[in-house]
């Protein structure tokens, strides 16, 4: 074969075939998937599993003692024509235009919370060779922080292998904290640590550092690792640490969102406002019906609570955002590992659910529909627009202007950013 | 409720006197017995059988169980439950004494051969939601005094004695069915009225029922247990013969009978050769052409020859690849191939095939290059010829964190300046290769090439059994490298009880065996085989045929392809529409069966005779013969040990050979060689490294990746690791970690593999990931996440589902911020009572004294005059006052006490409650010293906290 033709043939069919995403440049002309225009993210994470039968897919009610399926308690009319939620939403209920349940989510990890957390945070099955990084890590190697000097991604609960960054490494993992007043662990001082102290101990680490640049001279590893001193005594310093100081909020703004969860809301919209590019929120406040979202037995009982908290935060955090002109560039994602069914468990309360469930999307710009797939009359069965995993992934991802068919590198190897996610289409 | 039953009147039993002849007690001295295995861990045995080990303790407590050995040394389960029977004589004082027990298996006391105490099986509590119990009410008040752990019943009852001597016999049955051998803090204890209770031990001054007084005592036994393991081990092992005449063999058949003497000289010659055979650094090929090749081409189009193509060589450029299209015509730009598959015209064959293309820069240059006639030449010397050697604190510094992990302590360091002998420098390594933290410094490098990966609970993806516990052993045996991995990959022992065959497992992976091959290969043969997983491996010669054989080896059987180990469909598509040929083929198709057999022929060894195997038939034997017969094994070895002494292998990188040829191949001939004869023998190996000249000379900033540019002038720079900038900083700190139990079962109720207790870690390798993927506060361990948060910003992994021979460890702020700002960081620049730093706060003759005491206790040098400056200022403002006078000591605080938290009941609200409560405990830390008043110990915390944050604290100088 001669050169030229080799070359022609296969340029000449690169233009009309899909070509390997990623492997190289895209070429012109070829399909992309519509992109959104959203600046942040926000995970509002329900771990436990809450029951969208109870929430953001209502049906008839049902009655634990009678064992007959259905929801927990009365719907209430929303401000999308058609579409109901929980009676314990209302405030989220006026929200609706800027919000989408997706009803019809699924997989197939039921029994397990671990492995099913971990899907819902990476997208994906595990496999035996590749570590994945979870949504927060994607987002925040795809778009790194919004602003100088400030981490990408910040967590509010507990750190796990789930959350973590993969094979993306440490540069798009997390900073966590698991209690607001303690701050964020390795970044905010410790209370009883004065500030004349703080200064005090500044003054000789300037002359210990100074002490050991004499003795390893230019080396490289001494230096970067100086200049880590230097960034994060900077970012232990207030110009990044006053995001955390909710007292600086309205008391009136900080009553309306409520409970811790809805107080780690308004933290997350003043680390957007600093340029952090992705909050997860882990719902902590479990001591309130015993079981948190994982409604077994008693826990069913006051669920209700869980209910009011999470509406008043999300409530507060949309209206919140808006007033401050975000809401339109912040997607806030409501996940839990799965759903419940609507029958009860012989103690009154719910098992677990994943071939069926809700995951819900609110703001970041898109084109909302309140609601998004429909389920059989005891949501326990989708029946119209199933959602996979990897497409919810995808329309997140698009939503944060990335594109979900990209792919990432393990070290040499090509990994789609989702599993072969489509974004729902519907909603750009 | 009956926890805590004061009374009088002996307890009515069925068979209140000891069976048969009273055990022989001495006086002063426990003597602990162990017996098995037993079923029923609800009776006590009628017959006991054989005393399976014997040892001795100091006290009436029980820390755990010695580990039980096969004829390899290899740890093996005892089996479902043991009787643990401890003996001991007491002399008493005429009068009455409260006798405490506590226990929460089956178990009795027996005093002068009457039951005078017992306890029954422990109630297992079923699910997750029982209640939070409070703790019980303690037999004394206002003493400090220690509750019992979770589930262990605590009995006191009153004891009158005539005076004179007492026989003490307490049996306790461990474990049964479905449980680990745990059995929380059993103990027997006396106390006169009033008075706290301690552990019968010794003239009555056995360790107090406090806090300390358990520490103390859980330090001391656990050496003594150590101790007994090993003798155990030692006793058990048949098999020095085998691996002796192994050994001959390996010596016959793979030595290259090198003549090089040292490895100073090979160093020395490499140099002389390579100034000689050096091109012109500022020749147009080598200044812009060869690092546009060095960046983009020689991945593939260096020594792999990719299409046939290599780009070092320009008879090969001139005739062209596969493609027989020549890369290059000299001086004519268009029919040169190589400008056009890096053009911006190449479309989808262009080159390199993926990443961004070449700038219009370098394609310049390349232009430019052919246009003026492509001339090559040989790559330049870039080295300035060898280092200055060490001084003496800094090659003190660096021999204790190369050997032990830990900086040197002051008495060391003044005893070694003090040394005028010429032989010093090896002394100390002699001295430091016989250490037992030997071992716990390599521990954290082999679980992660190993990839070790124990889970707390409920097994996830790639958890492996915690082989650590082998590797430790092996370790401290210091066992031929050869066997090490023999043993490994025999996966023999026990499973969940730190055996090797917790090797063998991989949970939810549908093939382990393949994810072995894999460690195997990387680990010990430098083939990586990751991507033959799924498919053939676009980077490397193996094929996925390759590794599922190798499984299949492991297996002992055949393996059939399940679908998820292979390509999605859809990936190969777009090939019907003519796209462009991925990297990647698959040869092997989903559900074919694959035989077991040895694919690498090149790494293919002198056979061994079947006499030299155990069961020659046996695949998985012959797999671990073939890998550790192999020079390439030896090899690998050595070149593993080498890059973690000098900062770089001769093999770069250490798991990955394929394709990357040795900077110096007769210095990886020579150390094999050397290795070879010497049995395999790490420390010796280890020895002959440190010892050298090369070893001790000032590091360099980087290694060049480019191996023919990597002389080793000295040892390259590297940071401490993970695990030794933690231990490290506990030990300059002067205190021992002290952060609980690392288990989410505390009450031993459920089996092991799914639930696992490490106990009380003290080295940061023991940590695991505190597993809380379930996201609830009750689940939280405050204490070990603090240590955690620090070892995974320093590249520790908390999850080592595949492994790895490069951790990342690039500087980032998260890294300074933990130690500066973290828990565990926070405690340990805290003066408390117990803190070694705080004596020498308090001994102290004057500011400048104490300024350079730390220095050499954190530092290991002498400060600058600006540091002493400084350091002095501080220290001197109420130096003299410093000292609290005894008579003013405040009494010690009283301990805040939480009631206990396990898997049981995390589902109440309370136990959610408390574990925030431990959080902000652990925060805040332990309560300062008394002995030094406030504001001066603040300036010494201060001071501490400087050095400790100290970019010196990660780097081994």
């Amino acid at each position: 074969m001669n050169r030229r033709h080799f070359l022609q043939t296969s340029s000449g069919a690169a233009a009309s075939v899909l070509t390997l995403p990623g492997l190289h440049a895209a070429n012109a002309g070829e399909t992309t998937v519509a992109l959104g225009k959203a600046e942040h993210c926000v995970m509002l994470w329900l771990g436990g599993g809450m029951a969208q039968i109870d929430t953001f897919d209502p049906k008839a009610r049902g009655d634990a003692n009678a064992k007959k399926a259905g929801s927990y308690y009365d719907s209430i009319d929303t401000a999308v024509p058609g579409v109901k939620i929980c009676e314990h939403l209302p405030k989220t209920a006026r929200h609706m235009e800027q919000i989408t349940a997706v009803r019809s989510l699924h997989h197939e990890v039921v029994d397990e919370h671990a492995a099913a957390t971990n899907r819902m945070h990476t997208g994906r099955p595990t496999s035996g060779a590749v570590r994945y990084p979870s949504l927060g890590s994607i987002i925040a190697s795809q778009r790194g922080a919004a602003a100088e000097g400030v981490p990408a991604y910040v967590l509010m609960g507990y750190p796990n292998l789930t959350r973590g960054a993969g094979f993306l490494g440490p540069a798009a993992n997390f900073i966590y904290l698991t209690d607001l007043k303690a701050g964020p662990s390795g970044l905010a001082r410790p209370d009883s640590i004065s500030s004349k102290r703080v200064s005090r101990r500044e003054k000789l680490l300037d002359a210990v550092r100074e002490g050991g640049a004499k003795r390893f001279g230019d080396d490289r590893k001494f230096a970067d690792y100086d200049a880590a001193v230097q960034e994060s005594l900077r970012l232990s310093g207030p110009d990044f640490m006053k995001a955390f100081q909710l007292n600086d909020e309205p008391a009136d703004l900080r009553n309306s969102y409520g409970s811790e969860f809805g107080q780690r809301c308004l933290l997350a919209r003043r680390l957007f406002q600093s340029g952090v590019r992705f909050v997860e929120i882990s719902y902590s406040d479990n001591f309130k019906n015993g079981t948190g979202w994982d409604t077994h037995d008693k826990g069913q009982l006051k669920q209700h609570l869980l209910i009011q908290d999470l509406d008043e935060a999300l409530s507060t955090l949309m209206s919140d955002l808006q007033s401050h002109k975000l809401l339109d560039k912040t997607v806030i994602l409501i996940n839990s590992e799965f759903g419940r069914p609507g029958e009860f468990d012989s103690g009154g309360g719910r098992g677990h659910q994943s071939k069926c469930f809700t995951s819900v999307i609110a703001g970041g710009g898109l084109n909302h529909k309140g609601a998004w797939g429909m389920t059989d009359e005891v949501s326990e069965s989708v029946v119209d627009k199933p959602v996979s995993v990897p497409d919810y992934f995808a329309t997140a991802l698009a939503a944060m202007q990335i594109d979900p068919s990209e792919n990432l590198y393990d070290g040499d190897r090509p990994v789609p950013i989702t599993d072969g996610g489509k974004p729902i289409s519907q909603l750009f | 409720m009956c926890r805590l039953a004061i009374s009088a009147i002996l307890l009515v039993l069925t068979s209140s006197a000891f069976a048969g002849e009273l055990p022989e007690a001495t006086a002063g001295v426990v003597r602990v017995n162990l017996f098995g295995p037993f079923e029923n861990n609800a009776a006590f045995p009628e017959d006991l059988g054989e005393t399976l080990v014997s040892w001795e303790q100091s006290a009436m407590g029980f820390v755990r169980i010695p580990h039980h050995y096969d004829d390899s040394g290899v740890r093996i389960d005892w089996g479902t439950g043991v009787m643990i029977r401890a003996v001991t004589e007491i002399e008493l004082e005429p009068g009455t004494y409260d006798f405490l027990g506590r226990s929460r298996s089956f178990s009795r006391l027996f005093i002068d051969g009457k039951v005078f105490m017992d306890f029954p099986k422990q109630k297992r509590h079923n699910g997750e939601n029982n209640k939070v119990d409070p703790l019980p009410e303690l037999p004394r008040k206002g003493m400090r005094m220690r509750p019992p752990a979770m589930d262990d019943v605590e009995k006191v009852v009153e004891f009158t004695s005539a005076g004179g001597k007492h026989t003490v016999v307490f049996d306790m049955m461990v474990g049964g069915p479905k449980l680990r051998l745990d059995f929380g803090e059993p103990c027997i204890a006396i106390a006169k009225k009033d008075e706290i209770f301690r552990m019968i031990g010794p003239q009555q001054s056995g360790p107090e029922l406090t806090d300390e007084g358990r520490f103390a005592f859980v330090l001391e036994t656990s050496e003594v247990l150590d101790k007994v393991d090993r003798e155990q081990r030692q006793a058990a092992d048949q098999q020095a013969g085998h691996w002796e005449e192994r050994h001959e063999f390996v010596r016959k058949n793979l030595a290259q009978s090198n003549s090089s003497k040292s490895i100073d000289q090979l160093i020395q010659t490499r140099f002389e050769v390579a100034i000689k055979a050096s091109g012109d650094k500022d020749s147009f090929f080598n200044s812009k052409v060869r690092p546009i090749f060095s960046e983009n081409c020689y991945r593939c189009h260096g020594e792999k020859e990719k299409g046939g193509l290599n780009l070092q060589n320009r008879e090969n450029i001139l005739a062209g690849g596969d493609s027989e299209l020549p890369a290059v015509v000299p001086g004519n730009t268009h029919e040169s191939f190589l400008l056009e598959a890096v053009g911006p015209n190449a479309g989808d064959d262009r080159m390199p095939p993926k990443g961004e293309s070449l700038s219009e820069e370098q394609i310049r240059t390349l232009t430019k290059w052919v246009e003026s006639g492509a001339e090559m030449d040989k790559p330049p010397l870039t080295t300035e010829g060898v280092t200055k050697l060490i001084d003496d604190l800094t090659f003190l510094r660096r021999i204790w964190l190369d050997l032990v992990g830990v900086s040197p302590p002051l008495d060391i360091v003044r005893e070694f300046q003090a040394d005028a002998a010429t032989d010093k420098r090896s002394r100390m390594i002699s001295t430091l290769l016989e250490d037992d933290r030997w071992a716990d410094n390599w521990m954290g490098y082999w679980q992660d090439v190993l990839a070790e990966n124990p889970n707390l609970l409920k097994p996830m993806l790639n958890n492996s059994g915690p082989f650590r516990f082998w590797i430790l052993e092996a370790l401290r045996d210091n066992k031929p490298m050869d066997r090490f991995a023999t043993e490994l990959i025999m996966m023999g022992g026990s499973e969940w009880g730190g055996g090797p065959a917790g090797f063998g497992i991989a949970t939810q992976n549908d093939v382990p065996m393949a994810a072995k091959a894999h460690i195997i290969g990387t680990a010990f043969l430098g083939v990586e085989m990751k991507c033959a997983r799924c498919h053939d491996s676009p980077y490397h010669e193996t094929s996925q045929q390759d590794l599922f054989a190798l499984a299949a080896m492991l297996a002992r059987e055949p393996i059939t392809v399940p679908q998820s180990s292979s390509v999605p469909r859809g990936f190969f598509e777009h090939l019907k529409n003519g796209g462009r040929k991925p990297l990647i083929e698959v040869t092997l198709t989903v559900d074919s069966n694959v035989d077991p057999a040895w694919p690498f022929e090149i790494l293919d060894s002198t056979p061994v005779s079947a006499s030299l195997m155990k069961s020659p038939d046996d695949t998985r034997e012959q797999f671990a013969t073939k890998v550790t017969t192999s020079r390439r094994f030896a090899e690998v070895m050595v070149n593993r040990v080498w890059q973690r002494y000098m900062g770089a292998g001769i093999v770069e990188p250490v798991n990955d050979w394929e394709g990357n040829a040795p900077c110096d191949p007769a210095l990886l001939a020579f150390l094999t060689d050397e290795f070879v004869a010497g049995g395999y023998d790490l420390k010796e190996l280890t020895q002959m490294i440190v010892s050298s000249q090369t070893y001790q000379r000032e590091a360099i900033s980087i290694a060049d990746t480019d191996s023919a540019q990597r002389f080793f002038e000295g040892p390259y720079r590297r940071r401490m690791t993970a695990e030794q900038i933690v231990d490290n900083a506990w030990e300059v700190s002067g205190r021992t970690m002290d952060v609980g139990v690392l288990s989410l079962d505390m009450e031993g109720r459920l089996p092991p593999g799914a639930f696992m207790n490490f106990g009380e870690p003290r080295h940061a390798w023991e940590f695991t990931s505190p597993a809380n993927e379930r996201d609830r506060p009750s689940l939280a361990l405050p204490r070990i996440q603090a240590v955690v948060d620090v070892l995974r910003a320093f590249g520790w992994r908390d999850s080592r589902q595949e492994p790895t021979s490069h951790r990342e460890e690039e500087a980032n702020p998260l890294q300074p911020g933990v130690l500066a700002n973290g828990v565990m960081g926070g405690w340990l620049t805290q003066l408390t009572d117990d803190s070694e730093v705080t004596q020498l706060c308090l001994n102290a003759e004057s500011p400048d004294e104490l300024t350079e005491t730390l220095f050499m206790r954190f530092l290991t040098r002498v400060p600058t005059s600006e540091e002493k400056a400084e350091f002095r200022a501080l220290f001197s403002e109420g130096f003299e006052n410093r000292v609290v006078p005894t008579s003013e000591f405040p009494p010690k605080p009283d301990v805040v006490r939480y009631p206990h938290v396990s898997w049981s009941n995390h589902f109440d609200g309370e136990a959610n409650s408390i574990k925030q409560r431990q959080e902000l405990a652990a925060r805040n830390g332990d309560s300062p010293t008394r002995f030094l008043r406030a504001p001066w110990r603040e300036t010494a915390e201060d001071a501490l906290w400087a050095l400790l944050n100290s970019p010196e604290m990660i780097l081994i100088p």
